[in-house]
């Protein structure tokens, strides 16, 4: 009985301490983790391994079909390459001229998803990247459509990723057509989410496309995240019952990107804007506006000006 | 009532095999009728080697799972105390118990520890949604005489 008593405690106490977030008992339940990811790569083995067999196993007419498909397929990308390359600089140029921090070339990591998570009420994944690789809490994790979730647990060599569609996910988006901005929440189910806080009458239609909006502390804005699916009007509610579907492909993604980009409003903790005052050095402050270095364009002036105070 | 061999090996064995069995990955139709196997071999150990497993060992195990789950620590490590604790008062029948009465013990048992856990994720957390979240309590209780059988045979008779 006193046993029982005092392991029950025990245990309500570290779910207690837990759900606060409490630093010591992530610390030791990262390391306990870590020691049982093996565990977790060596269930995914047997199917890679099928898979792999499968793979070799495949005829010479298949491959050379797959390859021409490829070919074309990389083809049409390396015109959207060109064509992107020519925005991307015309883009640079425009944000330095508005001064903002503009990150268009981000880096990414593939990985492998190597297990889904056993409860069937969560929709979480298991990728085989891990902390070794640079992966950290809340980063934001794509398929080759759109955002598939972000992570919530990193261990040494495996990761977990909250899928969109997880009961306890949300992303911030707006609407792709006019920019009007919205919450995407997950409900749970695999095929649907709802948008949130959509006033009554507002501009929205089936098929319109959301995207991040940036606005949160996780998704950097721009990734295609779900399209609506059906409207609802609900009497006496202020906001539209919205349905939305996912545009990432949640179960059938094999390879996923863990991007390595985060949002503009987490990157820049505090921005004090100086007020306008009348500058008398218009000469050496020009060429900064021009460089695309512009997080540092806003003190410029002032070290710029020290530098040449004691030179003559 | 001499003792042939001790339970040593088998309990562990059958502890780790519990841990696997329920990280294993299932197909999605059967993943909601997955049986809760650590409560099982924990109940059915406290059973039958009470000096050997206790709400110690639970601890233990439930903490091991909540890390392998990725669930909050302690949810799963509070239930299975409060299961095993509860197995351990009806132990002293368990000898003249018929496998149709230890079938309705674990489910009664599996049953509050999922109530148990529920409670907690709703004031911690978020509580499940639906009706599925009950589903592995009667797939616990319809493997449990498979586990009983196969487990017995390494207990002291």
């Amino acid at each position: 009985m006193l046993h029982f008593l005092f392991a029950f405690a025990l245990t309500l106490g570290l779910l207690t301490a837990d759900s606060q977030r409490w630093a010591p008992l992530a610390g030791a339940r990262a390391a306990v983790y870590s020691v049982f990811e093996p565990v977790f790569l060596g269930i995914a083995w047997p199917g890679s391994v099928i898979d792999g067999i499968s793979d070799s196993l495949r005829f010479g007419g298949q491959l050379r079909e797959e390859n021409q498909k490829l070919r074309q397929q990389n083809l049409r990308l390396a015109a959207y390459v060109q064509k992107l390359s020519y925005l991307a600089s015309d883009n640079a140029r425009l944000r330095g001229l508005i001064e903002s921090a503009g990150q268009l070339h981000s880096r990414v990591l593939v990985a492998e998803v190597v297990g889904i998570d056993p409860d069937p009420g969560r929709h979480v994944l298991i990728i085989n990247q891990g902390s070794a690789s640079g992966l950290y809490r809340g980063q934001p994790v794509l398929d080759a459509r759109g955002v598939l979730g972000r992570i919530i647990e990193v261990g040494r060599h495996t990761a977990r990723v909250m899928l969109v569609t997880d009961r306890l996910n949300s992303v911030p988006v707006r609407i792709n057509r006019n920019g009007m901005r919205a919450i995407l929440s997950g409900i749970g189910d695999t095929g649907e989410m709802r948008l949130q806080y959509v006033p009554e009458k507002s501009d929205i239609k089936p098929g319109d496309l959301l995207v991040t909006s940036g606005l949160g502390q996780d998704f950097p804005a721009g990734y295609p995240v779900g399209r609506v699916g059906e409207i609802r009007r609900l009497v006496g509610d202020q906001f539209l019952d919205i349905t939305a579907l996912p545009v990432a492909a949640l179960d059938r993604s094999r390879y996923v990107l863990a991007l390595f980009e985060k949002p503009q409003s987490a990157e820049v903790p505090v921005v004090v804007m100086p007020l306008p005052e009348p500058q008398p050095v218009p000469a050496p402050a020009a060429p900064a506006v021009v460089t695309p270095a512009p997080a540092t364009t806003a003190t410029s002036p002032a070290p710029q000006e020290s530098s040449h105070a004691p030179a003559p | 009532m001499p003792r042939r061999r001790s339970p040593f090996i088998p309990l562990i064995v059958s502890l780790l095999l519990s841990l696997l069995l329920s990280v294993l990955p299932l197909p999605p139709e059967l993943a909601p009728w997955r049986p809760e196997w650590v409560t099982l071999m924990l109940v059915f150990w406290v059973m039958h080697a009470p000096l050997w497993v206790g709400v110690w060992t639970a601890a233990f195990m439930g903490l091991l799972l909540d890390i392998l789950l990725a669930t909050p620590l302690g949810l799963h490590a509070s239930s299975l105390v409060m299961v095993v604790y509860l197995g351990r008062l009806t132990q002293r029948w368990a000898g003249i118990f018929s496998i149709r009465q230890t079938t309705a013990l674990v489910l009664l048992l599996v049953l509050a520890g999922r109530v148990l856990r529920y409670v907690e994720l709703s004031l911690f957390g978020v509580p499940p949604a639906d009706w599925s979240y009950l589903l592995p309590v009667l797939a616990s209780a319809l493997v449990w005489p498979t586990v009983l059988l196969s487990l017995r045979r390494w207990t002291q008779r």
